[in-house]
């Protein structure tokens, strides 16, 4: 098996009372197994929703999955019954999110959140879940496991919630980990711990990433290949190494020189002129014209297709295409 | 513990409430109990038994130092110790509110959780208009409304009097109505509240079927705003005994008060006030218990977190 996991032209809208917000815009891309598999974009470019969509978590109304293919070991995501599709969460893809402060549930103990799907999945019963449940919070590295097992989600740090929450997730010892933004709300040291958590988890346990994050430092340390994402587009995706040397889109250069670097002695940082556009007020052609120092006049009319520059880096940009348009 | 002895001053403020209340209701008990041919002399000599020639903080001094040896004072009316009267409705006020609760409870929160699970559909719709009509309709209105329907038009459940369990639920209906409403509304939107949460998606990752997010993830953090409003209403609820139990003949707290009230039988009317009140107050203690059952997070001082 090539890919562990392969998303095909996936299309997510919301729908409001008077317009439709194209959140996932025919979005493909490839997770090996074992891969970490970045998906870096500004809040509000759909990678969150690209997640919840794998997941078929996207609550309708308002959202909803309005076309593409998910394959996850060759069936597809999209066409299983929802039964079919509970067995494959919490159980071979597991997610974990942003806030640890809130996604774990407030009146229950830790040990029983995290028993609940080793108990669902494994048909373990109550001591037993209750004992792995222990010998889960030992491996994310929790001091006291015996202790913290009883513990409200409150008694504990953000860092030892997001620790607890990466123990949920892994239970069950999942294939594919959907991380939105793992350490985001973290202090600097606990990221860094928690970022170390997740590099050594993933060799024990073999199991591919997807890293959703907006911040470019991680990803240069986590993820093999990176994707990224703009208004619901990819826009470029490379190995992470040719991404950082030779970025190609105009955006994703912007991203790579507006982040902050220690030996930048201008003290100013660069940054991409313009904002995400509105979702409801979508610019003609390519979603980025409006922002690009380099739009042409075709960029103003028609969306890019993709190109394949080399393989495994994709752009979907008029610069790259060998039919190019006519310099403004 | 502490909650316990913060009623302490709250009881305190109501016993001076009621007192001074009933003392500044218009009208001369003296004279309403000698009778409207009485002599000067006669009333002269009533006001000076009920103390009322005495400046009020002695009243209340009397009134309250009695209160602490458990006397109510004496029923200027029937002449029975308040006390007593008090025992004899008291558990009938008790047993309607408490079915009251139970409907409303019942109705509300059921209707509460399906509206928010199915939002925007026609149940949701129609039981949140419901809603609306129960909390806007007044509760004697709707006592003499199912009077006329269920007992008069369609003869299938008695108009009035207590007895048997049948009497019981035209009362507590009418007086469950207007709770069960605002206990659904309440419901619907802690709910959905809830349910938009991140622990909830956490909860739907991890493959457990909606039941199990619903009831046990979402509606464990939901009841806590539900708990509040119950313990809120108790005390509407027992006002609103006073309509519904001289609506449906019902011999409670209620209606003894009201019948005092017309009697200007003082002593009756502080003693039932008093006792309703210092119901609420337990009723939120209870309440205020509860809610450390539900939230770990809520302690009372003597289970402090580390």
């Amino acid at each position: 098996m090539e890919y562990l996991l392969q998303v095909r032209d996936l299309k997510t809208n919301f729908y409001t009372d008077s317009a439709v917000v194209h959140a996932v815009d025919g979005v493909s891309f490839d997770v090996r197994p074992g891969e970490v598999v970045g998906l870096v974009g500004e809040s509000g470019c759909g990678k969150s929703v690209v997640s919840l969509s794998i997941m078929r978590l996207i609550q309708y109304p308002p959202g909803k999955i309005e076309g593409g293919n998910v394959l996850f070991k060759g069936r597809d995501l999209l066409k299983l019954s929802e039964g079919e599709m509970r067995r494959i969460r919490g159980n071979e893809i597991a997610m974990i999110f942003q806030e640890p402060m809130t996604s774990l549930n407030p009146v229950y103990r830790i040990g029983d959140q995290i028993g609940e799907a080793i108990r669902l999945h494994q048909g373990v019963d109550g001591p037993a879940s209750w004992k792995k449940a222990v010998e889960m919070l030992k491996l994310v590295g929790i001091p006291r496991s015996e202790e913290v097992v009883r513990d409200y989600p409150h008694q504990l740090s953000g860092g030892m919630r997001q620790r607890a929450m990466i123990a949920m997730a892994l239970s069950c010892y999942p294939s594919l980990l959907i991380a939105d933004e793992p350490t985001t709300a973290l202090d600097v040291t606990i990221q860094a711990q928690i970022l170390e958590l997740m590099r050594d988890l993933r060799q024990k346990i073999n199991m591919a990433i997807i890293f959703i994050t907006h911040d470019l430092g991680v990803i240069a340390e986590m993820a093999d290949h990176v994707v990224v994402m703009y208004a619901g587009k990819v826009v470029e995706d490379a190995g992470v190494g040719v991404l950082f040397t030779e970025p190609l889109h105009p955006y994703t250069v912007g991203l790579i020189k507006s982040k902050p670097k220690v030996e930048d002695e201008k003290g100013v940082l660069d940054f991409i002129p313009g904002v995400v556009p509105n979702p409801l007020e979508m610019p003609a052609g390519c979603y980025f014209n409006p922002r690009c120092a380099h739009a042409m006049d075709i960029c103003l009319q028609e969306m890019p297709p993709v190109v394949e520059v080399k393989p495994g880096h994709r752009v979907r940009c008029r610069l790259f295409n060998k039919d190019k348009g006519e310099a403004r | 513990m502490k909650r316990l002895l913060l009623s302490i001053p709250v009881l305190i403020g109501v016993s001076i409430l009621v007192f001074s209340i009933v003392r500044f209701i218009p009208g001369d008990p003296a004279r309403a109990i000698a009778g409207v041919h009485a002599s000067p002399q006669h009333i002269e000599q009533v006001r000076r038994e009920l103390l009322l020639d005495e400046g009020l903080h002695v009243q209340y001094y009397v009134y309250m130092s009695n209160l602490f040896q458990g006397d109510l004072g004496q029923s200027t009316f029937s002449r029975r110790p308040v006390a007593t009267e008090l025992r004899e409705r008291f558990p009938n006020t008790v047993r309607l509110s408490v079915a009251a609760m139970v409907v409303a409870t019942a109705v509300g929160m059921t209707a509460g959780i399906i509206s928010a699970t199915r939002r925007y559909s026609i149940f949701d719709y129609s039981s949140m208009v419901g809603a609306l009509i129960g909390v806007a309709a007044p509760v004697f209105w709707l006592g003499v409304m199912f009077q006329l329907l269920f007992a008069v038009q369609l003869g299938w459940l008695p108009s009035g009097g207590m007895g048997t369990f049948r009497h019981l639920i035209l009362p507590a209906l009418t007086l469950g109505l207007a709770t069960a409403a605002l206990i659904a509304r309440i419901t619907r939107s802690s709910m959905l509240d809830v349910l938009r949460q991140d622990y909830i998606t956490t909860a739907r990752s991890k493959g457990l079927i909606e039941r199990v997010v619903t009831y046990k993830h979402a509606l464990k953090n939901a009841l806590i705003p539900v708990v509040t409003v119950m313990g809120l209403q108790f005390g509407t609820l027992l006002g609103g005994a006073v309509l519904v139990e001289t609506v449906f003949s019902w011999p409670g707290i209620g209606r003894l008060m009201v019948d005092s009230i017309l009697a200007r039988d003082y002593p009756v009317v502080q003693g039932a006030v008093l006792l309703l009140a210092v119901t609420f107050v337990l009723i939120n203690l209870l309440v205020d218990v509860i809610y450390a059952f539900l939230d770990p997070r809520i302690s009372y001082g003597t289970r402090e977190v580390e």
